[in-house]
């Protein structure tokens, strides 16, 4: 329950750090309370406002977060709030009344405050803040759909069917380009989110392995722990031979990594090693 | 070549004629549905049409994934079942179309619905433009998303479910009941097998700019039901909407970003389409017809056993309905005297 009221509590703070259509929202309803439209359509008046204070104050927003089940973060109990509509009858109501009855001939009142309207509405949108990062990881995606065709052209003339180790960025996109590819682990190892559509969960050694995998590409080190005392230490030769026992006949190697060590590593996993343009390719 | 990589683009039109495809038949079948289930309304329906239509594609495409689901039925069969549902819904709609128009004897009211002002050209302009971006942009937010590596795998085996579709491995220990009864995985893919398309094409850019437009013609429904005796009012509430739902594509959770970033999304559905018909239907009193909307979006979001944002909105409407009629417009009244 705490965990939920904290969740209330930040979702809040974060809902309304990207942009502030909910305080167009609310300044909707103001409008619409003043001005006596809202009597017009009072239930849906009364239902908006209700459901948004609900979805403000937390520990009203914890109880419509049990609603629409643990599955759904904060941000989803908006949905049960209609924004769009409360919102942009507020406005329709305020511009109908600046232009009375949308009359051109009322243009010098109407077009000032419909600009401004519309001033204000733009700097309520975080404007290309997200867009930025999806553009990152488009371009990012396009790599990756590069690497994946190396790969599934060279080992696919060696292998039936290809069991796939690689790093993070790699194996994100790995299952929606090939429909036959088999992972030694997908997207809900890090989106932990993503676990609640399967019961299935990963060994220990997988989630190892995993750690293993991400922590060479930043330190170019085939060794992971510093072996003091009580740490988890993971060489690599252990890794990979793990991951050929777990059915693994394809490991992509960031080139951090030195050639030597990759070389050791192959011999370990018991294959041959071909150089991609920023990865080490181990077929088996 | 063994391997097909899937992510090749393709350079024909069948994206541009499935979109086209997918706003025509289930206009079409809406038109036939609202025929039966509404007969006051005489005359052919648009946006309400596309919306009732879509709901109806949710309900065929929800007999076939359950007959996948539990009758192992293939993706192949579940494909053609739906494409057949379809065909007939169609044929039966356009008949009732063409009936519907010459029972219009008027020619004046037969034109009098396509008149619109300059407003609402203007709401659609930003429509269009929106498709546009979300069709030449390309940017996707998969956040708690699995749709496209599922339809891979239905397509892959050619079953529902059959592996995991994080790791292409058979599942070890299943999953919830709740998820495995959403179809739109299946409704993807037996429209990748009908049509030949690629699944990341249909899931990322064809679905999502349908979406837009059922998003619009929902919103229409809604400014003819608070607006009903002003055509220009309820075209400025379309336009306002659209710029609306363009500002707040900010953050998760926010209409616009769901329908441009995540169009194909269950969540995204409910709420950019769903939901605001719904209001339309609350505001015209036709709660009838709400039970609709409320079994459409169990068949596509994960719900607390059927009882999801449909359901809520509508209690609450009809419960705040309840008390305005009771005491708010009473106290108004008395005010007055």
């Amino acid at each position: 329950m705490t965990e939920l009221m904290q969740n209330a509590w930040l979702g809040w703070r974060q809902f309304t750090d990207g942009g502030k259509v909910a305080a167009i929202l609310l300044a909707a309803l103001l409008y619409l309370y003043l001005s006596g439209f809202w009597k017009k359509h009072g239930e849906l008046f009364l239902y908006t406002a209700i459901v948004t204070v609900f979805s403000i104050v937390p520990i009203t927003a914890v109880l419509l977060m049990l609603y629409q089940t643990r599955f759904y973060d904060y941000e989803w109990i908006w949905s049960l709030v209609p924004m769009n509509v409360a919102a942009a009858w507020g406005m329709t109501e305020f511009l109908g009344s600046q232009w009375k009855e949308l009359s051109l001939s009322r243009w010098r009142q109407g077009a000032p405050v419909t600009l401004l309207l519309l001033a204000a509405l733009l700097l309520s949108g975080g404007l290309g803040q997200t867009g930025q990062e999806r553009r990152e990881e488009a371009e990012e995606r396009q790599q990756v759909r590069q690497v994946l065709t190396q790969v599934w052209d060279l080992a696919g003339q060696e292998q039936e069917e290809l069991c796939l180790w690689a790093p993070q960025e790699v194996l994100k996109y790995a299952r929606e380009e090939v429909g036959d590819a088999r992972l030694l682990y997908g997207r809900n190892m890090w989106e932990e989110a993503l676990n609640a559509y399967s019961y299935d969960t990963y060994s220990q050694e997988t989630k190892e392995l995993y750690l293993w995998m991400e922590n060479v590409k930043p330190t170019g080190e085939a060794v992971f722990g510093r072996g003091e005392k009580g740490d988890l230490v993971l060489r690599g030769a252990d890794c990979v031979t793990a991951a050929a026992e777990a059915g693994v006949n394809c490991i992509l190697l960031p080139e951090s990594l030195k050639k030597r060590t990759v070389e050791r590593l192959s011999e370990a996993f018991g294959g041959s090693v071909q150089q991609l343009e920023d990865y080490y390719l181990l077929i088996r | 070549m063994r391997r097909q990589a899937i992510w090749q683009k393709e350079k024909n039109m069948t994206p541009v004629i499935l979109i086209l495809l997918l706003l025509l038949i289930p206009w079409m079948a809406g038109n036939g549905i609202l025929y039966v289930i509404d007969r006051k309304e005489k005359g052919i329906r648009g946006g309400e049409a596309l919306v009732v239509g879509w709901i109806g594609v949710i309900g065929a495409a929800e007999a076939v994934h359950l007959c996948a689901v539990f009758l192992h039925v293939s993706i192949t069969v579940c494909a053609m079942v739906f494409g057949g549902i379809m065909a007939v819904v169609g044929m039966g709609s356009l008949a009732v179309c063409v009936f519907s128009l010459l029972r219009t004897k008027s020619p004046d009211r037969r034109r009098a619905g396509w008149r619109r002002t300059p407003l609402f050209w203007a709401a659609a302009a930003i429509c269009l433009g929106q498709v546009l971006l979300i069709w030449f942009r390309g940017e996707v937010c998969l956040s708690r998303d699995m749709t496209l590596e599922t339809v891979v795998s239905f397509l892959q085996t050619d079953g529902a479910y059959l592996v995991n579709p994080m790791t292409g491995t058979a599942y070890e220990s299943g999953i919830p009941l709740r998820l495995e009864i959403l179809c739109l995985p299946t409704l993807y893919s037996a429209l990748c097998r009908l049509f030949a398309a690629e699944p990341g094409t249909l899931v990322w850019m064809v679905i999502p700019c349908v979406m837009v437009v059922c998003s619009y013609s929902s919103f229409y429904c809604v400014g003819k039901a608070l607006f009903p005796r002003s055509a220009a009012q309820q075209d400025l509430f379309l336009v306002l909407t659209a710029v609306l739902l363009g500002v707040g594509s900010y953050a998760l959770g926010m209409d616009g970003f769901g329908l441009f970033y995540s169009g194909w999304r269950g969540g995204t559905i409910r709420n950019a389409v769903l939901i605001p018909y719904l209001i339309s239907l609350c505001l015209r009193r036709r709660w009838k017809t709400t039970l609709l909307c409320i079994a459409a979006e169990a068949c596509l979001v994960w719900t607390l056993y059927g009882a999801g944002a449909c359901m809520f909105v509508d209690l609450g409407m009809a419960a705040c309905l309840f008390v305005w009629q009771k005491y708010g417009k009473s106290a108004g009244k008395e005010r007055k005297k």
